[in-house]
């Protein structure tokens, strides 16, 4: 049956804005508390992200437990600033080597996983500009406060922020334009999550191993999946944290991105038995341009490599 | 580097809290003309800060008392900073950290200030150093210019505690002194003309448009011969227009000062700008409206006090350079009413049309030398009154 509503599991950051609070259920339930970022050049954003969240939410409240930079290799200052502002860093290359290294968001998350202490894990993203503590206390609260969830999503209004424009419409294009339409057609209960590739998120250990990672884009998409599939709705929660501004990528990019949440949302739905794909899914993304008054076809190949579930890293 | 329990290594702490509320307050969202917004910040972070007591009066003002000296009864040191918001887009105003400094329009007009005087609080009462003074901080709101300092006003006239002398938290840069007033006096200069209809401009070459008149006004000023002696300046601080599509603009304001250092010449020259105005009104065919929204004396403090002997000696002390400034205009007020006040710069920056940062390395000798500050001038005041 067609959900009717959005998502049960649906709260608002101040909610949680009891620090003192979630330290004490944090004491209470023994957990510990990760926080990772992973980042390609970030330098923009990276240190006050780190900054405020320390200060916050180590030194003033002691809700996280580290904070963790995985780094895909950033050629800027993302590495220096972050080490500065007192996060521990990590090249994702040099963490545990011997299974390879691929470039991607997805690689960092899963090899976090790895180095994390954290019984609870939140993932942010590096190019906040209007970084926040709710970013943070808002995901670790939901689950502090609801034990019966396992995985809490962000949502937030997104401005399309320009050189010198804040207007305060627009953002989630590849969400409205592909993955909300697949989920209707496949998994309508997924579909009332708000912003399920929000890269804010954070989720219990014990779930998260059991995850196998997509290296690149699909990460998201596939996480919810296969919670759903293997763990059901009800574990999956959703946190509104009101506005997150960053700087907005190009459609030449998000086109990209798209084709990457296509291939892994092709390989779940057969993986779980919704379609039959009887041909291989080509790994080249193919785009248009138009130059030197001529149409030119660019292919970039755009592999989505996956991680298995980390429980069975030894 | 200690001072009565001060100790540098203790402040390191607060000097991150610092950065941290800098950056938060830098980015709150400014909806219309009100500091409602940065008010609650102020308000929540004292309520985290655990301060047991938070006053707001009718002016908008916030007050936080703490009171350590009995001794002393009412006599307090007077710590203050303003509210007030700068019409900056919030893209601009997000701050960018790097080792050294952090970057963002409104860092030093606005944020450090508040979050300087936020974490010096929230020191006192974390840390509960026994302290043998009384100091009371007033976060007082100038948003709005025609008000003239009216919530400052509002405080001093109003407050039960005998304030020995003030402190005015300044941004930048660190050993500036500020420590003498520079009068003003502030004009709004309104212009209502014949409104032009696009369509029609041929018709209408030598026609002048409200800005027009305004940008005439502004060079007549300031071609004005005044007294050599005085040391007046004509300063422009805005010009707008209604701006209209398909009509040039028929309205405008401009609002500028006058500036002397000597008291004497400011009404003398006050009367030749009001009859200049009056002048060009007729020659110009145009209703023009001078209104005085405000005024700053030029009041001094004594060169020469012993506040300002011990201010120096600790920059010494610190290897900090000092350098004497005019007073900010919200001190000039306290001084006004004859409340012996400095304005202390608390880190170095840079502040311009393209670019506004702030360093953070010296800021914990900036704090240093602020409660060097209020240690020195307690002392000396609390001498003073045994003495007197």
């Amino acid at each position: 049956m067609v959900r009717k509503s959005i998502l049960k599991n649906t709260y608002h950051h101040s909610k949680f804005n009891d620090l003192k609070r979630l330290v004490k259920l944090k004491n209470q339930q023994e957990v510990k508390i990760s926080m990772a970022l992973p980042t390609l050049n970030e330098e923009r954003t990276i240190a006050k992200e780190v900054l405020v969240i320390k200060n916050e939410l180590i030194d003033r409240f002691p809700l996280l437990d580290e904070i963790v930079v995985i780094d895909s290799g950033s050629d800027d200052n993302t590495r220096e600033l972050a080490a500065e502002y007192g996060a521990t860093v990590y090249t994702s290359e040099n963490i545990l080597p011997k299974y390879g290294f691929y470039k991607g968001k997805g690689e960092n998350l899963w090899k976090s996983l790895y180095v994390l202490e954290g019984d609870i894990i939140v993932w942010i993203d590096a190019d906040i500009d209007n970084i926040h503590p709710k970013f943070v206390y808002g995901l670790v609260g939901a689950l502090l406060e609801n034990p019966n969830l396992s995985y809490v999503k962000s949502f937030y209004e997104r401005p399309i922020t320009g050189k010198k424009s804040f207007q305060p419409s627009g953002g989630g294009r590849v969400t409205e334009i592909q993955t909300r339409p697949m989920f209707s057609a496949f998994y309508p209960d997924l579909a009332t999550i708000i912003q399920p590739l929000s890269g804010e998120y954070a989720g219990r250990r014990e779930i998260l191993e059991n995850l196998s990672f997509s290296v690149g884009y699909g990460v998201e998409t596939a996480h919810l999946i296969d919670i759903f599939e293997n763990f059901g709705i009800e574990n999956i929660g959703q946190v509104d944290l009101d506005m997150r501004i960053h700087r907005n990528q190009s459609i030449q990019s998000l086109s990209k991105m798209a084709f990457a949440l296509l291939k892994t949302a092709l390989r779940r739905l057969e993986k779980y038995g919704k379609l039959d794909l009887h041909t291989d899914i080509e790994k080249d993304h193919i785009s248009v341009e138009y130059r030197g008054e001529k149409h030119h076809i660019k292919k970039t190949e755009i592999e989505q490599y996956e991680r298995p579930p980390m429980i069975i890293i030894p | 580097m200690s001072v009565k329990g001060f100790t540098l290594k203790n402040l390191n702490q607060y000097c991150d809290n610092i950065l941290t509320d800098a950056i938060m307050y830098n980015q709150i969202p400014i909806s219309s003309e009100s500091t409602d917004s940065q008010k609650e910040f102020i308000l929540n972070r004292l309520k985290e800060y655990n301060v047991p007591k938070i006053d707001r009066d009718d002016a908008g003002n916030i007050i936080v008392d703490y009171f350590q000296s009995e001794e002393l009864e009412k006599k307090s040191v007077l710590i203050l900073t303003p509210i007030k918001y700068k019409k900056l887009s919030r893209h601009e105003r997000f701050v960018r950290l790097d080792k050294d400094k952090a970057y963002g329009k409104g860092l030093i007009e606005n944020s450090l200030k508040v979050s300087v005087m936020l974490n010096i609080i929230n020191y006192l009462f974390n840390e509960k150093h026994d302290l043998r003074y009384n100091i009371t901080f007033l976060f007082t709101d100038i948003s709005n210019i025609e008000q003239n300092f009216e919530s400052l006003n509002h405080y001093i006239d109003n407050t039960d505690s005998d304030v020995m002398f003030a402190i005015d938290i300044d941004s930048t840069s660190l050993g500036d002194i500020g420590f003498k007033s520079l009068g003003k006096y502030r004009y709004k200069i309104k212009v209502k003309t014949e409104q032009i209809d696009l369509i029609n401009i041929c018709e209408a070459p030598n026609k002048l448009s409200a800005m027009d008149i305004l940008t005439e006004i502004g060079a007549r000023l300031k071609i004005i011969g005044w007294p050599e002696e005085s040391c007046t300046f004509i300063n422009i601080i805005d010009i707008s227009s209604d701006s209209k599509e398909e009509v040039i603009s028929d309205e405008g304001v401009m609002k500028l000062e006058l500036l002397s250092r000597k008291s004497q010449y400011l009404e003398y020259e006050n009367q030749i700008l009001n009859s200049t105005i009056k002048k060009l009104s007729k020659e110009l065919r145009t209703d023009i409206d001078l209104d005085l929204i405000g005024y700053s004396p030029a009041n001094y403090f004594m060169e020469k006090s012993k506040l300002i002997d011990e201010i120096i000696e600790i920059h010494e002390k610190l290897g900090i350079k000092s350098k004497f400034r005019v007073i900010r205009d919200e001190a000039a007020v306290l001084l006004q009413k004859n409340i012996p006040t400095v304005s202390i710069g608390i880190t170095n920056g840079k502040l311009t049309v393209n670019e506004e940062y702030i360093e953070k390395k010296p800021i914990s000798k900036g704090l240093i030398q602020l409660f060097m500050v209020i240690d020195r001038g307690t002392n000396l005041f609390r001498g003073e009154n045994k003495n007197g």
